[in-house]
């Protein structure tokens, strides 16, 4: 063990390795920083390196058992091994002086970035985020010094004012050294590639009576790396930069350099749009040649009101619903966002950029809605025949934009190859006018059809059911949750007032919907019977059930038949369906890592009446999904077989 | 020649021709050296960019100037002619300052730079020594 006091000669920032005055024995060259200053210092300065280059194997070999030495001597009992176990990747240090010092921090590290030794990757010690005292304040301008003093630096120190469990270098801890196991850190350096610097060493102890003793000491570390740094005269660079302060004069490069997208209108945003490619990318804004630049779909912003300036992302699929306020005398031509005009009559490009071709918005369908919600398609002419116009002295305008539904359709490079827009206009006579608005994106020649599942149906989405026509597959109904349907209870409560609406068979969803019958005569049985069926089961009730979500039309094995089963009791002459009860037996399919939900048999259910008619009666349908899986069987992959066989002449001298 | 008492004697300093010799082979070990670090330091230690062009620029003016000190130092030592040496003696002084340049000021030292740098400016110390000397015997015929 040496202990080399260092003695400075000059206060300068410059330290260069000199032999020192404790030559010890077997020409050892102690390795210590002594103040290179003038000329004679300098002189001396190259003598000892002279002589260190000569010496140096045996520094190194010296080195080596200085370290060990100070290993023995140290209170923990294997500093490499507990560096090894924290993952350490640092350059084995030499320990020469395990003196304590009390004059910390003297070796120009004023603006030194500190690290714990754990975490130190040798090759990048540096840059690194300065550790500062107290919690960040928001201003930018009270930026804090960086904190370099390594007694006074802890990098597990996790809480403030509290303890950390086996962080030996915590200040909060005063009595809980005693209950520590370990060090999490035992060496807080401030940089790995220094050549000699301060470290601090954190240790326990085990007093008499079993409880822990902290023991820190400040140790002089040499780093035996022949690629250290020796001096260091870019104080700067071993911290990250402060930032500049925004003023008038930098702000624009500022805003260069660090600008990243955010809010802005929308007249702005499409000029700095970024795709200039060769298609568009999802979210990117779909640019049309309009006022606004962008397609834009009105959407409510915090409340129910409109707000025009929402934009349509490509790809995204949106759907809102909102009111515009509404003042029928002026608001009513003048207005644009309940005319027609704004949401047809402009174009798309087809790619972003200006140097693309257009796309008219085709209006598929004009609708026209009475007063009283009576809606009847118009034949589409054009869209400047439909503007909005004051009628009956004031009192109500007509022609005004309810509903609006984009269909784009794009190809696979992300041209945009046609837009359709389908617009449902009516007639209002009081505010404010509530307005939906759709889009939807279809690739070009691609089935648009969506499915409840892939392959195994999803939770939530409707069931898949049609009709078998013989020699063509399935039919099924283009809108897919009108494919099978039961009732829907409606607040009127009366079967026979409201048959049309219904509601669609949602897989893993029991339902139970109903509502009441008042029989004054049952001399029409017939008639009644077949109107309650008609309420029960609707006007076209499949007779195949898709046994996965994915399943196609004309495979027909994929799809279940539904079994019908009556409840009928004889005893009356007067039979009428009073339920009605879809039983849907499925199953998990597959591995169990993902199981599919296939569905197994779907049975209708029908009770009739088993008393007599009168009063007022309940009809009810209810749908159940029950699971049928079988307990998992357990496969196994077959055992390979070794097909080993001996050449026939293997035994050849002897047989 | 001086045996025989006509002419010129042989005033050359052989030490300062060999230390003349040995300090070329070794400056351009250390000029490729200090290259194959400055592309470490570039790559591990963070720089910016007008002190790494200093150092590097400041590199191969050293270099120049060390050539031509050589060279002018071998020659006057051989022709046994006061200027070139003269001429070698200044040029080992900015010599000299680069290679304490590089041992204490530029932007990272390290250890290994310390050792070669120490190394040049002894041999700078042993020659300023040797080429007074010559000087001095040069001018006294």
């Amino acid at each position: 063990m040496y202990n080399n006091k260092p003695s400075r000669l000059f206060s300068g920032d410059f330290y260069c390795d000199t032999f020192g005055s404790q030559n010890t024995g077997s020409g050892f060259i102690s390795l210590d920083t002594a103040s290179c200053g003038g000329v004679m210092d300098l002189i001396l300065c190259l003598l000892g390196s002279v002589l260190f280059f000569l010496n140096l194997k045996s520094v190194f070999s010296e080195l080596n058992t200085t370290a060990t030495e100070s290993q023995l001597s140290s209170n923990e009992s294997s500093w490499d091994e507990d560096a090894a176990t924290q993952n350490s990747s640092l350059p084995p240090f030499g320990v020469t002086a395990a003196t304590e010092e009390p004059a910390f921090g003297s070796y120009s590290t004023d603006a030194w970035a500190t690290e714990a030794p754990i975490t130190v990757s040798p090759s990048l010690g540096f840059p690194r985020a300065a550790p500062t005292v107290t919690p960040s304040q928001p201003l930018i301008s009270s930026l804090q010094t960086p904190v370099t003093d390594v007694s006074s630096l802890c990098p597990c120190n996790l809480l403030e004012n509290q303890c950390d469990v086996n962080c030996c270098c915590d200040p909060g801890c005063a009595e809980e050294f005693a209950l520590f196991t370990g060090c999490s850190v035992q060496q807080v350096i401030t940089d790995s590639m220094l050549c000699s610097q301060t470290a601090a060493i954190y240790s326990l102890n085990m007093t008499v009576n079993g409880t822990m003793q902290r023991i820190s000491t400040l140790t002089n570390l040499i780093n035996p790396d022949f690629f250290c740094i020796q001096t260091n005269n870019n104080a700067a660079g071993l911290s990250f930069g402060t930032p500049e302060i925004p003023t008038n004069g930098n702000f624009d490069t500022l805003v260069k350099t660090f600008s990243r997208p955010s809010f802005s209108s929308a007249g702005t945003a499409s000029s700095t749009s970024p795709s200039q490619a060769s298609g568009y990318k999802y979210g990117d804004l779909i640019q049309t040649n309009s006022i606004k630049g962008i397609l834009t779909l009105p959407a409510p912003a915090g409340n129910s009101w409109c707000s025009n300036g929402n934009p349509v992302g490509f790809l995204q699929n949106q759907q809102a619903q909102c009111n515009v306020k509404f003042n029928l005398a002026t608001d009513c031509t003048n207005l644009s966002s309940v005319n027609i005009a704004s949401y047809s009559n402009f174009q798309i490009f087809q790619t972003p950029g200006a140097a693309s071709s257009l796309v008219n918005i085709t209006l598929r369908s004009v609708t026209l809605q009475s007063l009283d919600g009576m809606r009847s398609q118009s034949s589409v002419t054009n869209a400047s025949s439909f503007a909005p116009s004051v009628l009956q002295n004031g009192t109500v305008c007509s022609k005004v934009v309810l509903q609006v539904n984009y269909v784009i359709t794009y190809s696979e490079a992300g041209v945009i190859m046609n837009a359709e827009v389908s617009i449902v206009l009516g007639v209002v006579n009081a505010t404010p006018v509530q307005q939906s608005f759709q889009v939807t994106f279809v690739q070009v020649k691609t089935t648009s059809t969506p499915v409840s599942g892939n392959p195994g149906y999803i939770n939530g989405l409707p069931l898949l059911a049609g009709s078998l026509i013989a020699g063509s597959g399935i039919v099924q109904s283009t809108n897919r949750f009108g494919q099978l349907m039961v009732m829907k209870s409606s607040s009127v409560q009366d079967c026979l007032a409201l048959p049309g609406e219904r509601l669609p068979v949602l897989f893993g969803i029991n339902m139970v919907s109903g509502c009441s019958l008042r029989i004054n005569n049952i001399s029409n049985c017939s008639l009644l019977s077949e109107q309650i069926l008609g309420v029960l089961i609707g006007s076209n009730f499949p007779d195949y059930v898709a046994s996965f979500g994915n399943s196609q039309a004309q495979n027909v094995l994929d799809w279940v038949q539904i079994n019908t089963v009556t409840t009928a009791s004889s005893s009356f002459s007067c039979n009428i369906p009073l339920s009605l009860d879809l039983v849907i037996q499925w199953t998990k399919y597959g591995s169990l890592v993902n199981p599919q939900a296939q569905i197994v048999s779907l049975t209708r259910k029908f009770t009739t009446n088993s008393t007599a008619l009168q009063g007022t009666l309940q009809i009810s349908s209810t749908v159940s999904f029950v699971d049928v899986s079988a307990a998992a069987q357990p496969g196994y992959k077959a055992p390979p077989t070794i097909d080993a066989k001996l050449p026939f002449d293997f035994f050849f001298p002897f047989v | 020649m001086a045996a025989r008492g006509k002419g010129i004697p042989i005033l050359s300093s052989a030490p300062l021709e060999f230390l003349f010799f040995l300090n070329t082979w070794y400056f351009t070990c250390y000029f490729i050296a200090e290259i194959l670090m400055f592309i470490y330091k570039g790559l591990v230690l963070p720089y910016s960019p007008a002190n790494l062009t200093l150092d590097l620029v400041m590199l191969f003016l050293y270099l120049g100037v060390e050539i031509l000190r050589l060279f002018f130092g071998s020659k006057g030592n051989l022709t046994q002619r006061s200027l070139p040496l003269a001429v070698c003696l200044t040029l080992t002084l900015p010599c000299a300052m680069m290679a304490v340049y590089y041992l204490l000021l530029q932007t990272y030292v390290l250890r290994v730079e310390v050792i070669l740098n120490a190394i040049l400016l002894v041999f700078c110390l042993f020659e300023i020594v040797l080429e007074i000397a010559t000087l001095a015997a040069f001018s006294r015929y």
